[in-house]
């Protein structure tokens, strides 16, 4: 959405399954930002490969970067100290934006929620371990950028079901409470639009169960056969029932959220693959929405 | 068709991408199998409040404890010898170290050494590590007929296989050991006996991750010392117990591209692994609407329900294409449909009908 407003926008996708690759059409992602539409660059993060690049850039070293030391070291430090694959590739995103400014903004698709969490923990989890030595001054910068909110903010995405409202509202209190990073906005995904709000349209609906019921017509059309009328009839409780049991759960992560985070409704698309056309329809939506909040 | 072939076993194991439904679908196999009288427990790792709130499980007490009869009652149904729990992967992993440490004093500092808490609950592959264990202690308890063991959502969906030999491998360090063992307990001559690579190596190290957590590293693997065999034999034991006759793999997905992919994978790497397949259980799939498209009903609200059906009609074409990749995988007398349901489950009667569309109903929505 925002490349069509002419920024520079980049994607980073975290140790993902080339989702946005296949949701764009494009070939998989790179660790180098690669332009996938027109102002939309995209790349894909991995732990090892911002390792490689760091001791690149940080010693100059691309001695140490040989195949044998390099996989064992690749390997020990990815795996033995904590938390630091995930600082790794913060830092990775960091310096593609930040210091190098090649983009006016940046979107991180995080792994899972709780994943997400202990990411951006993990400077802080580290200047707590470690509070001298070349990596704890960087960590020290991707921290301060980190909770600087003009430049980084929290958007969260949910559907509107019981787990993933009980995972959003934890996330979002984790994210206050362990890493002090404030959640600006929650996506709830995938609604079914209105239908039966209207109480007369209910009523008409409920008037449908019964045999007496099934007679729905207007001029000039034929009247509806039982067996159709009962379809339909299948088809609308359906699509109210589960309407009203995402809205019992989209109401349960408001009020979760107390205000805290602004929500945005996204639509469940009805429409056949989720293409070009159905990203520039939610992007659509987002706009609206947001510019109607102040 | 149906799941029929599942419940032969004596263990099942539910796999599958994440956000499937796999923990409402152990649940209500392990339900069919304790309403059949056998002797059953249910592991769960992540359930929804709701259906946690219907077995019963309220704490996370890391063992099993039965469904209480009077869960059943309500539902209408006989009370059936199921247990449930609720995996704590910590609590496991520390059960484990209690086991096999020499000392209680050796136990007491693993478990309050910062590497391995950092570890044990957070390094990839220890919750699907973990899983297994909890199924090779339960199996060798001997108290069950069937067990019934929900998977973690893993970004490679045969972690669960791997983990317990790729975590062993990791414990046995042999690599970090030949780094950091001498660092720490060689006294003089720290970096004598290593070679030119090793010692830069190290200081490489040491000067990114800084001097105390590589010596919380060192101490862990000190500790871990002769620990070691334990956990491997336990892994291989664990290995043998995923391949042996009675244990079934149950692959769960949901009709999406990105699911589907996810199986095709699993699917597959199951065959190579001489894995016992169970079935397929194919979740949240949109209901079908015979005859409720077409022509306008002439009322606002027929009109508004006949638009409706139609989109629905599109997205059960889109979820059958995307389930047309594992039609030449899997053949569909080993596939089991289960349509969106209308409200979540919530008690042992839901539970149940979920159940009886896995095994008995299925039929119908097999192919249609």
């Amino acid at each position: 959405m925002a490349a069509r407003h002419g920024l520079r926008v980049l994607v980073a996708e975290v140790e993902g399954k080339n989702a946005i690759s296949h949701l764009l059409g494009v070939p998989p992602l790179t660790s180098e930002p690669r332009e996938v539409r027109p102002g939309l660059w995209a790349m894909h993060v991995s732990p090892e490969e911002a390792l490689r690049e760091y001791f690149e850039v940080q010693f100059h070293a691309k001695r140490v970067a040989r195949p044998l030391v390099a996989s064992q070291l690749v390997y020990f430090v990815t795996h033995a100290a904590p938390g630091l694959r995930d600082i790794l590739m913060l830092g990775k995103i960091w310096y593609q934006v930040a210091r190098k400014g090649e983009f006016d903004m940046a979107l991180l698709d995080t792994p899972a929620a709780g994943h997400a969490v202990s990411m951006l923990r993990s400077p802080e989890g580290f200047l707590e371990a470690v509070q001298v030595g070349t990596l704890a001054n960087q960590a020290k910068r991707v921290s301060d950028w980190l909770h600087d909110p003009e430049q980084v903010a929290i958007h969260l995405v949910s559907l509107a079901e019981e787990t993933p409202v009980k995972e959003t509202l934890e996330t979002a209190r984790l994210m206050e409470e362990r890493v002090h990073m404030h959640v600006d906005c929650v996506h709830v995904n995938m609604l079914y639009p209105p239908f039966a709000e209207d109480p007369a349209l209910n009523a008409a609906l409920d008037r449908m169960k019964t045999p007496r019921g099934l007679r729905p017509r207007a001029k000039g059309t034929e009247v509806l056969s039982d067996d159709r009328a009962q379809a339909l009839f299948a088809c609308g409780e359906f699509y109210r029932d589960r309407r009203a049991m995402q809205q019992e759960h989209r109401g349960r992560l408001v009020e979760g959220l107390g205000g805290s985070a602004s929500v945005v409704d996204l639509p469940f698309l009805f429409g056949d693959g989720f293409a070009g056309k159905e990203l520039d329809l939610l992007a659509d939506v987002i706009e609206e929405q947001a510019s109607a909040t102040p | 068709m149906s799941l029929e072939s599942a419940l032969d076993g004596q263990i099942v194991i539910c796999a599958g991408p994440g956000g499937v439904g796999k923990t409402t679908v152990s649940a209500a196999i392990a339900m069919e199998g304790a309403l059949r009288g056998r002797q059953t427990c249910v592991v769960t790792i992540d359930p929804a409040k709701r259906l946690a709130d219907a077995l019963g499980l309220e704490a996370l007490s890391n063992q099993p404890h039965r469904v209480p009869a009077e869960a059943f009652e309500a539902a209408g149904l006989p009370a059936a010898p199921l247990d449930a729990m609720m995996l704590d992967t910590k609590t496991t992993f520390d059960d484990l170290v209690h086991r096999y440490a020499k000392t209680e004093d050796r136990a007491r500092s693993i478990i309050d050494n910062r590497f391995y808490q950092a570890i044990s609950g957070a390094l990839s592959g220890t919750h699907e590590y973990m899983a297994m264990e909890k199924l090779y202690e339960l199996y060798w308890m001997g108290n069950y007929d069937l067990i019934v063991i929900d998977t973690p959502p893993t970004r490679n969906a045969l972690d669960f296989l791997d983990a317990p030999k790729r975590m062993t491998s990791f414990l046995e360090g042999k690599l970090l050991k030949w780094f950091l063992v001498p660092a720490v307990g060689g006294g003089r001559g720290v970096f004598r006996a290593m070679n030119l690579a090793a010692v830069t190596f190290l200081r490489v190290v040491q000067r990114v991750i800084g001097a105390d957590a590589l010596k919380d590293t060192a101490d862990f693997f000190a500790n871990f010392e002769g620990m070691y065999d334990g956990f491997k034999e336990r892994a291989q034991a664990v290995y043998e117990l995923l391949r042996q006759d009675l244990t079934r793999f149950v692959v769960v997905v949901s009709p999406t591209d990105q699911a589907v992919e996810e199986a095709l994978f699993l699917v597959s790497s199951m065959a190579s692994h001489h894995l016992h397949f169970g079935g397929l259980v194919v979740n949240r799939i949109h209901p079908r609407f015979k005859g409720a498209g077409g022509e306008p009903a002439g009322t606002p609200l027929g009109d508004r329900l006949v638009q409706i059906a139609e989109e629905f009609e599109q997205v059960r074409l889109r979820e059958e294409q995307s389930l047309k990749r594992l039609e030449s995988e899997v053949p569909s007398r080993r596939w089991v449909r289960i349509p969106y349901m209308n409200t979540d489950v919530a008690n042992l009667s839901s539970l149940n009908e979920v159940a009886e569309t896995i095994f008995a109903g299925s039929e119908h929505l097999a192919r249609d």
